[in-house]
This record gives structure tokens, sequence and C-alpha cells, in this order.
């Protein structure tokens, strides 16, 4: 009975590990996967010698649009960086900031990745880590061979099975910190209406350099 | 009503945070098209300079003058052997001593003579003369190789300065072409949107743009003739052909991974390393010895030796009265002891004051050496440290310069930060940089100095010295 019970908690401890295992293995890389899938879907485009005609511009935002959205919780972003001030707005105010601030955030975004010139391998993932609440960091460097390597993080979220970024962390400084303190100091200065209006004038000068209509 | 963004400033600024990101084309090569360039590291650079340095190969012949002086005074204590041959008409002696049928005062030269005068003489006693030459020779090639090492160290740590100067070109030059690029997509940027109409943009965003652009790539060129000259100037310390296409095998200026040691560390091995110290204390050992050397002059030279006279004429008679020598027909020889002696009346006095005075000039130059030597490693060492806080601080800078663009050109690029913030950080993160380099290179190269100071290089350039020159 004694050995049948010491053979038993053997089978038990080896079980328990090779669940534990298995359990890793199949959280191990998911964020760091994403964030490369959409990193790559997005030079993917870029690099795409049909897209750079002028006339499909528009087509050709349209789909690194729909790959950056599919990874980035902009409404996620947009409600940390606004901090307190979120909770002021109404439902309909909210969904036009989440608008602008993803259109602009992501075309900021795509426009730096643009100039790694479409080269996927100038970026690598040194490292990621992944937190038992549902939080995860991705870490990579983009290499450049003229000056300083780049550290960017991405501090992602899971939602429903589905990994997003919430804020991106670019030399140590976090993106949603700093839009959050100059979102504070406009309101604070003028108003959340002058805010608003910043951005729009800021979005039709990035419409008119890029020739798009969103 | 919002305030109109400069658009110089807030697309440089962009340009900078791009610039970090840039994923950039490699610089450009030295390599000439097709041919396939010389790779070269540090210690190549520095092998390849020592080994085809004329000044040092002079230096070594200094060796050789030095090597061939003390041959002379080892050889001056042996015997030397002189010999003087002459031969001419001989007017005829006929008859003896006594009575003899021709006459001096009318001569009938009707043959000629031969003779041979010949010496062999065997130093005994020069009161310390040639003992003193040798030394003085000996000690004086101890000189001559101290100023090999000196000079090779001097080549070394010139050829030290210019590689890390190259490499310091090339780091702001980069920086300068991350800036260019940016800029010029900028540049392009701005056109679309003036050629699109979007508000808040006007022809003096562009314009600033292009001022801009034009002081940098004034900036470019500048760096870029340092660079030229650099490369020029190394290929000349090498030897190397001036079309030869050459790269370094360092493609980044780092500070160097080195432990200092404490300050009197440094003092202890110059005293004991430093090729001037070397010749200091040696130049006044062969200066004593000299000193010593004329002074003997004051002295008689005792000797042994063998004196002959060997002649033959065709036409005079022989006789063997002891009493009477016919130089023309006579043989003697002898051997001798004697002495040679020459007194004057202030020419040697003259001559041991100029070697004194050689002398005096010599000790001072060594007390020179005492003072300033220590001095120039002290020098050294705290300029060393500064540059290392400089390096520091200029980290510390540059990494919140980056910090400060990030954060700049996040907000512009939303449209709640003014693009002169940008502009303001770019500028800052650039000068930082920049002078962070130059504080590497600084380092770098004072490291190089300290080390050459107290003469640590002198054990590294030993080994690449070229073999000694031949006279033959």
């Amino acid at each position: 009975m004694r050995i049948w019970s010491r053979r038993m908690a053997a089978w038990a401890t080896l079980g328990s590990l090779l669940l534990a295992g298995l359990v890793a293995v199949s959280w191990a890389g998911e964020p760091l996967d994403k964030v490369r899938q959409t990193v790559d879907a997005v030079l993917a485009i870029l690099d795409d010698e049909a897209f750079k005609a002028p006339e499909r511009a528009q087509e050709r935002r349209d789909k690194m649009r729909q790959a950056v959205l599919q990874r980035f919780g902009f409404e996620e972003m947009a409600r940390r960086a606004l901090g307190l001030h979120w909770q002021k707005l109404t439902p309909q105010e909210r969904q036009e900031f989440v608008s602008l601030f993803s259109d602009l955030l992501e075309r900021s975004y795509v426009d730096k990745i643009e100039n790694y010139g479409g080269k996927a391998k100038n970026i690598r993932y040194t490292k990621e880590t992944i937190d038992k609440d549902g939080y995860a960091s991705v870490r990579s460097e983009i290499v450049n061979p003229r000056d300083l390597n780049v550290d960017v993080e991405y501090r992602m979220l899971q939602r429903s099975s589905n990994w997003e970024v919430y804020d991106v962390v670019i030399e140590g400084v976090s993106l949603v910190n700093n839009y959050r303190t100059q979102f504070s100091k406009i309101i604070y200065e003028s108003s959340y209406a002058a805010l608003v209006k910043q951005m729009q004038l800021k979005l039709a000068q990035e419409k008119a350099a890029t020739g798009t209509k969103n | 009503m919002h305030r109109r963004v400069p658009y110089h400033a807030g697309l440089i600024c962009v340009c900078f945070v791009l610039q970090a990101m840039l994923a950039s084309s490699p610089p450009a090569a030295t390599a000439q098209t097709g041919v396939p360039p010389r790779v070269l590291s540090l210690n190549d650079a520095v092998g390849l300079a020592v080994r085809h340095s004329p000044q040092v190969k002079e230096e070594q012949f200094g060796v050789l003058v030095r090597q061939s002086q003390r041959a002379q005074a080892d050889a001056a204590r042996l015997a030397q052997f002189e010999i003087t041959v002459v031969g001419g008409p001989s007017p005829r002696a006929r008859g003896n001593q006594l009575s003899s049928p021709d006459s001096k005062l009318d001569p009938e030269v009707t043959g000629v003579f031969g003779r041979a005068i010949f010496s062999i003489v065997q130093p005994l006693y020069t009161f310390g003369k040639i003992h003193s030459l040798r030394e003085a020779a000996t000690h004086g090639m101890a000189v001559s190789q101290a100023q090999v090492h000196q000079k090779a160290t001097q080549i070394a740590m010139l050829v030290r300065q210019t590689y890390y100067g190259y490499l310091l070109a090339t780091a702001l030059e980069n920086l300068a072409l991350e800036i260019d690029d940016q800029l010029t997509k900028t540049l392009d940027k701005v056109r679309r949107q003036l050629e699109a109409g979007a508000p808040g943009v006007d022809n003096i965003d562009l314009y600033k743009l292009q001022t801009f652009l034009g002081e940098l790539h004034k900036q470019l060129n500048d760096i870029r003739e340092g660079q030229a000259v650099a490369l020029t100037g190394l290929r000349t310390l090498l030897g190397l052909p001036p079309d030869l296409p050459v790269a370094l095998a360092d493609t980044a200026l780092e500070p160097l991974v080195r432990d200092t040691a404490p300050l009197q560390q440094y003092l202890d091995e110059a005293r004991h390393l430093r090729p001037e110290f070397i010749q200091a204390r040696e130049g006044v050992k062969a200066f004593e010895a000299l000193v010593k050397a004329t002074r003997a002059d004051y002295y008689p030279i005792f000797f042994f030796g063998v004196f002959g006279n060997l002649a033959e004429a065709t036409n005079r008679d022989k006789f063997t009265n002891p009493f009477v020598f016919d130089p023309l027909t006579d043989d003697a020889v002898a051997p001798v002891l004697g002495l040679r002696w020459k007194y004057d009346l202030g020419i040697t006095a003259g001559k041991v004051d100029e070697v004194e005075a050689r002398l005096g000039q010599i000790q001072q130059k060594q007390a020179l050496a005492e003072q300033g030597i220590p001095f120039q490693v002290r020098q050294a060492y705290l300029e060393l440290q500064q540059h290392k806080a400089n390096i520091e601080a200029t980290r510390e800078g540059f990494q919140s310069g980056r910090r400060w663009m990030v954060a700049a050109s996040s907000n512009f690029d939303l449209g709640i930060g003014p693009g002169k913030d940008v502009a303001d950080a770019a500028v800052a993160y650039a000068k930082l940089r920049a002078s962070y380099f130059q504080a590497v290179y600084n380092y770098n190269v004072g490291m190089a100095k300290l080390e050459h100071t107290a003469g640590r290089d002198v054990a590294a350039v030993q080994a690449l010295l070229p073999a000694m020159p031949s006279n033959r």
C-alpha cells in the first residue's frame, strides 16, 4: 500500500510537471509571434511593388490599417492616454477621439516602420515576458548600422484570447504616459475641444501628404 | 486657433526620431570598384608603420654608428701595424765612409732604390683612455637603442591618433547621414503637403528645411574631408601605395575597455621604461667616460713596438760600420719599449672642458626628464579621468536627448506638440552624440598617451621593429 502511494505521488508529480510544461509551451511565444506577424505584415505591404503606384495609395493605406488594427488596442491606449478626462467624455466623443487617435498613431507607427525600407531582418526580438495576469511585454531592437539600435517594447494585454498592444515604449519613453501628460496639459491650458482641433489639423496635413482620404 | 507648427523644426525632429529607427544602408566603403580593400586592425597598422618607418631605420643606423665606435675602441687595445714603402732614383755611392769617388754635391743618378719603413706598436698602458672610450661607446649604443624605441613609440602614437581619428570621422559621417536621410524624407513630405494644399503648411517651411539641408551637406563635406585626410595619413605612415583601397577592421568608435592602474604605478614604470630616461642615464655615463678618456690625453701612452727599415739601392755600396747609416741601402729592425706623449699649452685642456660642458648639458637634460616626465604622466592620467567622466556625462546626455526626441516627435505626430521641440531635441541629441564620439576619441587617444608617457608601449614596439640594417 505504501509503495502504491509512493508511485502515485511520483506519477502525479511527473504529470503536473508535464502539464505545466505543455501550458508553458502553448503560452510561450504567442505575444511575440503576434507582434512579429503584425510587423512583418506591414513590411510586406510596404515592400509590395504592386502597392507603390500612386493610384493604389488608398488601397495600401487600408491594408496597413487593417494589419495594425488587428494588433493595436487603440481604444485601450486612448483611454489610458486621456486618463481622468476619459470619464468626462460622452460615448460619441469617446468614439470620435479613438478614431482620431488611432488614425494618427497608426500613421505615425507605419511611417516609422516604412523607414526601415522593408527590411524585416533589421528587427530583432530580444525578450518576451508573460504575466499570469494576462499582461505581456515583447522587447525588440531595430538594428541601425549607422547609429545606435533602437529599443522598442510592446506592452500587451490579453482580451478574449487575443493579444493587443496597449502601449509602445520607445527608448524607455512610454507613449501612453507621454500622451497623458501632453493631453492633460492642453486640456488644462485650453480645452478638450482645442486638443481635438489640433489633432484634426494634423490629420488633415498627413492625409494631404499621403494623398489619402482616410 | 491652432498655432501653426513651424515645419522646419518639426520635420527635422521627425527626421531625428526616424533616424534612430532607420535601417540604413551601410556607410560608403573605401574600396575602389572591383578591388577588395586591405583590412587593417589597429595592431596591424602600428606594426606596418613601425616596420616601414624611415625615421626608425635612421635611428637604427645610429645604433650601427655607436656599434662601430665600440668596435674601434675594442681594436685600439690590439697591436697596430704600419708600413711605408717608397722608391725612387738613387745617386751613385762607391767606396766607404772614409773615401769615395762620388760627391753628394755633384750626385750622379745611375740607379734606383727601394725602402720600407715599418712599425708594430702594442699599447701597454694608456691611463684608462682605451677602456673609457669603449665604455663611452657602449653607453652610446644604449642611448641610440633608446632613441630607436622612442622614435618607434612616437610613430605608434601617431598611428593610433590617426586610426581613431578616422573612426571618429566615420561616426560623425554616419550621424550626419542619418540626419540627412531624414531631412530629405521630411522635405519630400512637406513638398507633397504643399502640393496638396495641406492646412498649416507654407513655403517658408520648405525654404527653412532646404537651408538646414544645405548647412548639413557642408558639414558632411567637412567631415568627409577629415576622413580622407586621416586615411591618406594612415597610408603614408604605413608606407602603403596611395591608390590602394584600405578599410579599418574596427567599424565603430567604442571606448577601450582597459583597467587604469594607480598613478604611482605609471610614475614608477616611466622611470624604468621611458626611452628618454634611459637616454639621459646612459648619456651621462657615456659622457662621464668620454671625460675620463679626454683627461687621459694629459698623460703618455706606454707601448711595446718593433720598428724597422729595409732598403736596397742598385748603385750604392753597402758598408758595415755600425756608426754610419745609409737609409737607401741599410736594413735595421729593433724591438723597443717606448712612450708617446704630446704636450700642448691648452688644446687638451680645452678638449677636456668641452667634453665636461657636454656632460653638463646631458646632466641638465636628465634633470629636465626627472621633472618633465612625471609631469607628463600626471597630466595624461588626469586627462584620462576627465575624458572617462565626459564619456559618461555625454552618454547620459544623448540618451536623454533620444528620449526627448521620442517624446517630442510623438507629440508632433499627433499634432499636440510644436515642431520646435523636436528640432531642439534633435539638435541637442546630435550635439551630445557628437560630443560623445569626441569624448570616446579623446579617451582612447588619452589611454594611448598615458601608456606612452609611462613607457608601456616600448615593449610592444620592440617586437615590431624591423631587422637591424646592414652596412654592406
